[in-house]
């Protein structure tokens, strides 16, 4: 057993360089977008671009304890960003995002929202 | 092929780089012993045939059509001699870039008796580049040579003397290399804020350079959004400044395809990838978008390059990003992605305004991993490999290290790498070599010449319009349809004889652009005459009170077209001190020279049925009450109905007409008048 455990450690190391061999098969481009399968069932902090009506203090803690109150779940201030948007996180599983994205969609202070997804090298 | 044989020294000499005896030579090989007129880098002579000197060998005659030419060019032209097929040799005031020269050229154009004007390039034996690794850049080849080549060559020839364009690498940062010229780099930034993807020990700073993306398989275990598998650093933004920017001719690795471009490394991509927050805010950074979340950026760039995508919608959010940058004049480009699927669910490349890029094979078909569809703007090679480093794939430069860079020079090295993330900066030094030649090209013209100039995909290719979008990028054919670009014709209106006093009008309506081009500014200039002061001087029409004691008055008319073209014509007005007739002396005696809707109509009030207009106000209306309320009520409405119709002939047209019957009318009454007097 410990030798297979050897060998597949060392076949792993293989392809980990693959960039140092000649002729390592090659599946995508570089940072493909489809070859990161994820695990689901943890529990992850998401952050959320949200563009708030004008006359909202998105960094107000009270605003935000009753959005996170009247939404079901925690969201925590992080920062403004460009095009006068805000970056706010939550922490649940990411099969809730969707859910949790919805919800903010339907709130009257909220004109745009979206999950600040991850962007990758083509 | 392995790193060591590919920076193996070659240098190619090819027989099909003689196609043409007039093709001059790369800026970077611009040889410092020219001093003859024009150099690699400037232009000092044009080449011009006029129709009617062919048969003319009178020298007097022959120096008064140089003075005619340097009329119409509005520079001082001087003839070098005439030269074989009856053209001649003319020397420009001065040195000056070749798209300084081809305004003039086209200033020439204008004229009817000249049948062409062209630049005097400095010709020699063309060469392809030094570059001992150019020969492996099979993407950058001739369109003769290699089918699915964006035909470099003969692009940067028509490229020469260009200026210089910001180019930003939105991506992983940039490492030094010494292919890449650290003098045309600019200050970048990092805004990567996950310290983790960031990996350099904070998060957003001024620093752009690139510290390395590699990922353990434990590292990529302990955080979403990383897979499961080790990976080692992809240098992947130095990759793609490589091909946008690498030093041409500097006798090492390879040729970028703009290399004079200046590169704007911004860094927004490490670890695993990135937020697109983050990538907003550099995006629109790289613009120069003025933000108050975002630091000012004194080298904002004209092309902002995105070879990174994600999958999801282009969301109002993203849009609004998009928008941002191209209203700072920004061309975006942006891969379309490589999941082999819908390029309409890979972001930026799907929103609106973005030059999404394809990725095609060496043989002009779709590569594999290539996304596709009808949000593709079009192609460009991207490779296509089926293991590492396989000579299918673009040739650029890398670093040797697997985590960690290695410094420069020590570090330095080339590899095969494939994507769309390598077509789409293929594409951004094209739109800068566009933009170097005309600056004044628009992010939505630049999509639509490289659009329009793209290659048919080859027979057999399996590629359509509908998913690889135009065609295939092709450099030289969309320099050349920039330098193809037709100015606007101006037109001052014809020359006039006016009274003093009186308002004269000056009208551009005449004037027009090539579609589909349009006119987007007019300027008068008053050349000679007594100083007047110009109404609307950056109007269709303007208008000036003559000068009461009369003189001679020359204006220029310059007109400038939506791609940056312009054409000038000049309009001269002889101003006669304004005679005192039976109508004058009632006007000079407190009489009232407005009459608005007429004389827009007329352009003048100098014209006789506006005179009589003016008569039989003054002698019908202004004597009684009722008249003088009417007069009054005329003077409040009418300027706002002078205005709109003074910018359009057809309604200035039939205005007149209208009037014809109240002139008429005011002439049957004023003469009437004249004879009871």
């Amino acid at each position: 057993m410990r030798a297979w455990a050897v060998v597949a450690t060392a076949l792993a190391g293989v392809a980990a360089t693959g960039a140092c061999a000649t002729n390592t098969p090659l599946s995508q481009p570089g940072g493909s977008l489809g070859d990161r399968a994820e695990r689901v069932d943890r529990v992850v902090v998401v952050q959320l671009i949200i563009v708030f009506r004008a006359d909202i203090r998105a960094a107000d803690p009270a605003f935000l304890a009753a959005v996170s109150k009247d939404i079901g779940t925690p969201l925590a201030y992080l920062r403004p960003i460009s095009g006068g948007a805000h970056l706010l996180s939550a922490t649940l599983p990411p099969t809730s995002v969707n859910d949790l994205v919805r919800r903010l969609q339907n709130r009257p202070d909220v004109m745009d929202v979206q999950p600040d997804v991850t962007v990758r090298r083509q | 092929m392995d790193r060591d044989s590919a920076n193996h020294p070659i240098r190619i000499l090819r027989a099909t780089v003689f196609v043409t005896s007039l093709v001059a030579t790369l800026p970077a090989i611009a040889d410092t012993s020219v001093a003859l007129g024009s150099s690699a880098d400037t232009v000092q002579r044009l080449i011009v045939k006029r129709r009617a000197v062919t048969t003319v060998r009178g020298s007097a005659v022959i120096a008064s059509g140089v003075r005619a030419l340097s009329e119409r060019a509005a520079v001082d032209l001087s003839l070098v001699r005439q030269m074989s097929g009856g053209a001649e040799v003319v020397m420009l005031p001065n040195a000056m870039t070749a798209a300084q020269a081809q305004t003039i050229a086209q200033r020439l154009l204008q004229d009817p008796s000249v049948e062409f004007a062209e630049l005097d390039r400095w010709v020699r034996p063309f060469l392809i580049p030094n570059d001992v690794n150019y020969s492996a850049q099979w993407y950058l080849h001739d369109a003769l040579s290699e089918t699915a080549a964006a035909n470099l060559p003969d692009a940067w020839d028509r490229a020469v003397g260009a200026t210089p364009v910001v180019v930003a690498v939105v991506d992983t940062g940039l490492l030094a290399h010494a292919d890449i010229d650290p003098a045309r780099v600019l200050a970048g930034y990092d805004f990567v804020s996950d310290p983790f993807a960031g990996n350099d020990g904070d998060g957003r700073d001024a620093d752009p350079a690139d510290p390395g993306d590699w990922v353990s398989a434990d590292e990529a275990n302990a955080h979403f959004g990383c897979g499961t598998a080790a990976l080692n650093s992809s240098w992947h933004g130095t990759r793609v400044a490589g091909i946008i920017g690498a030093s041409v001719n500097n006798g090492i690795g390879i040729s970028g395809v703009n290399g004079s471009a200046k590169l704007l490394p911004v860094r927004v991509l490490g670890r695993c990838g990135g937020y697109m927050s983050d990538v907003l805010d550099g995006a629109r950074w790289a613009a120069g978008v003025s933000d108050p979340y975002l630091p000012a950026n004194p080298n904002p760039a004209r092309v902002v390059n995105l070879s990174l995508g994600a999958e999801t919608a282009c969301t109002p959010l993203l849009q609004n990003a998009i928008d941002d940058v191209i209203a700072a004049g920004a061309v975006i480009v942006a891969a379309a992605g490589n999941t082999a699927a819908a390029a309409s669910a890979v972001a930026p490349g799907n929103c609106s305004g973005v030059i999404a890029v394809a990725a095609l094979d060496r043989s002009g078909n779709k590569a594999y991993y290539s996304s596709s569809g009808s949000t593709v703007a079009l192609s460009a090679p991207g490779g296509a490999q089926y293991y590492l480093n396989q000579a299918s794939g673009i040739f650029s430069v890398a670093n040797t290290a697997t985590a960690a860079p290695t410094p420069s020079p020590g570090g330095d090295t080339y590899e095969y790498v494939q994507g769309t993330s390598m077509s789409a900066p293929q594409v951004a030094g094209v739109a800068s070599l566009m933009l170097a030649l005309n600056p004044a090209l628009t992010p939505t013209q630049i999509r639509q010449k490289l659009q329009a100039t793209a290659r048919a995909f080859p027979a057999g290719s399996n590629c359509t319009s509908a998913t690889c979008g135009a065609g295939m990028l092709d450099a030289a054919v969309a320099l050349q349809s920039v330098l193809n670009a037709v100015a606007p014709t101006a037109d001052a209106g014809g020359d006039q004889a006016v009274l003093g006093s009186m308002m004269v009008a000056l009208s551009a309506a005449g004037s027009a652009a090539t579609t589909p081009a349009s006119i987007a500014q007019y300027t008068w200039t008053q050349l000679s005459g007594p100083t007047v002061t110009l109404s609307n001087p950056n109007a269709v029409d303007a208008s000036f009170i003559a000068p009461a004691q009369g003189g001679d008055l020359r204006f220029r008319l310059t007109v400038a077209d939506d791609g940056g073209l312009t054409a000038t014509d000049v309009v001269d007005l002889q101003v006669t001190a304004a005679a005192v007739s039976a109508v004058d002396a009632d006007v000079s005696a407190g009489g009232d020279s407005r009459c608005f809707i007429a004389t827009a109509a007329y352009g003048t009030p100098e014209v006789a049925d506006v005179r009589w207009l003016r008569r039989f106000r003054d002698r019908y209306l202004l004597t009684n009450a009722v008249g003088r309320s009417f007069v009054e009520m005329y003077y409040r409405l009418s300027p706002a109905f002078a205005d709109a119709i003074r910018p359009h002939r057809f309604l200035r047209q039939l205005v007149r007409v209208g009037l014809i019957p109240y002139v008429t009318v005011a002439r049957w009454f004023s003469a009437d008048s004249d004879s009871r007097r």
